[in-house]
């Protein structure tokens, strides 16, 4: 976590959890208006 | 107009910091996607902003020997190595087909011409025009590389057999290339018989099925063309898709919202009756009315609160609108262009001509080719980014947002890149929302770690 506390505690950040690379081309409608990447 | 407010920011630069009810101050790192909760002290130093602005917000030089925004400077001035770029390199990996132009319901808000069509009732795309153009696109793909297919319409259940035979027809494209081919459709879910489900499992399709709430308010806002009810066949045919789920893709529900519907909770609860996958809300792309715009807020942040109420992050990521924000988020993958219109994706009308969008299908000065012809100068003009096309650069959800839809700008302001105000509010309070829910995500499954 030490690296998470830093900045005299003002700053506590928020560990992502690990996942796959998403997929950007996968959203699409629903997924939006239809916005596929 | 008195404005109700949902949740209080601030801003300092590239730091934005939301706060609702009691909870810690939420902060997001515009270019490194890095969520933090922050301490009051730095809360008290930013500087009151709202969703309407995009203002990066300076302080003067009054950073210098105040210990707290020297905080926030370091943190600005941090590289965070895992933040992937969201570039589109040029390459058609996705190609939405209208398979046919004809619909037999005749939605309030249709932004397919008003009825389905676009203006042109074609009624079957030639399946010997269309294998080519798939065969073209697909041949110009690279090992590592993968294919997307979504069938649209008017009803694109109509013809069954399009769907069957380019979805075959792409699968032997894709073995021969080792190149992973999905699919989806989008569908009114009407006209679920044997010849339909057979075409669905044969390409384990995903499929979205548009559906705005109970009977009571989806009859009135998707009737059929004779006005006759449908939403109970709608949700007979949708049983029989949950029966063969396990040889078919995700199974969502789709709903539009605007003047005429703005019931989000009722939906949200007749959605989750149906047991399928995932659901989303859309606020309608040519609706422009900011109050109907705060309204939308309000109910999607009610049923944010339901959800994560009902089942936390599972349940709260069931609703896409803010699965994405998650998935972006988790993975730190900055979006550059809010779709790949131009650049990774192509619409193939019922007349094989192409298209950037759905919604601007049969306007000619959008065309951007025809058959398996490219007109290059109107994919040049699509080619820069469209978080610099469209001046995003001081806004701090650009990286979550992509630039915002081209279509919506356009009927807003006349211009696709001059950027609707209310779209632009809309997307800062649902990445907003997103993100305070990311935190608490998080915090609660690093608290089961230990």
């Amino acid at each position: 976590m030490g690296k998470n506390m830093n900045k005299k505690s003002h700053i506590k950040k928020t560990k992502p959890q690990k996942t796959e690379k998403p997929n950007l081309s996968a959203k699409g409608p629903g997924e939006g208006c239809i916005p596929i990447r | 107009m008195s404005k109700e407010r949902i949740l209080e920011l601030r801003r300092y630069k590239d730091i934005v910091a939301f706060r609702s009810g009691v909870e810690a101050p939420t902060a997001f790192h515009a270019k490194n996607l890095e969520v933090a909760e922050i301490s009051e002290e730095l809360w008290n130093h930013l500087v009151p902003s709202n969703l309407r602005s995009s203002l990066p917000i300076e302080i003067g030089n009054s950073t210098e020997n105040n210990e707290v925004l020297q905080a926030a400077e370091e943190w600005l001035k941090e590289e965070n190595p895992e933040v992937k770029s969201g570039a589109v390199e040029f390459g058609i990996r996705n190609l939405t087909i209208n398979v046919t132009q004809i619909c037999n319901l005749h939605c309030t808000y249709c932004a397919a011409g008003g009825d389905g069509t676009y203006g042109d009732p074609v009624k079957k795309i030639s399946i010997e025009k269309t294998l080519p153009q798939v065969k073209f696109f697909m041949e110009k793909l690279t090992e590592g590389q993968s294919f997307h297919i979504s069938f649209l319409g008017g009803e694109p259940l109509l013809y069954p057999e399009a769907i069957q035979m380019i979805g075959e027809y792409a699968m032997e494209i894709g073995r021969e290339k080792n190149i992973p081919v999905s699919f989806k459709v989008t569908t009114n879910g009407t006209i679920i018989n044997e010849k339909v489900l057979a075409a669905l499992k044969l390409i384990k399709c995903n499929i979205v099925i548009s559906i705005d709430g109970p009977a009571e308010i989806n009859d009135r806002v998707r009737p059929q063309k004779n006005k006759q009810p449908i939403t109970g066949k709608i949700t007979e045919g949708l049983q029989i898709l949950l029966k063969n789920k396990e040889q078919l893709g995700s199974i969502g529900l789709h709903g539009v919202f605007d003047q005429n519907n703005m019931e989000i909770e009722k939906a949200y609860e007749f959605y989750l009756s149906l047991g399928v996958d995932w659901f989303e809300f859309t606020y309608a792309v040519n609706e422009h009315n900011d109050q109907l715009n705060q309204e939308y807020m309000k109910k999607m942040s009610l049923i944010a609160n339901k959800a994560w109420n009902l089942g936390q992050e599972k349940e709260l990521r069931k609703i896409s609108n803010f699965n994405q924000n998650f998935k972006l988020l988790d993975a730190q993958q900055r979006v550059e262009n809010h779709c790949g219109s131009g650049k990774s994706l192509l619409i193939v009308d019922a007349r094989n001509r192409l298209y950037s969008c759905p919604w601007t299908v049969g306007q000619a000065s959008e065309q951007m080719g025809d058959g398996t012809q490219l007109d290059m100068s109107k994919f040049a003009a699509l080619k820069e980014s469209l978080v610099e096309k469209n001046n995003c650069g001081t806004c701090w959800a650009r990286f979550l947002c992509g630039g915002g839809c081209m279509f919506i700008h356009h009927g807003k302001t006349g211009n696709k890149h001059t950027k609707d105000p209310e779209f632009c509010e809309r997307t800062r309070f649902l990445v907003s929302l997103s993100i305070m829910y990311y935190k608490r995500s998080r915090e609660a499954s690093q608290n089961n770690e230990v």
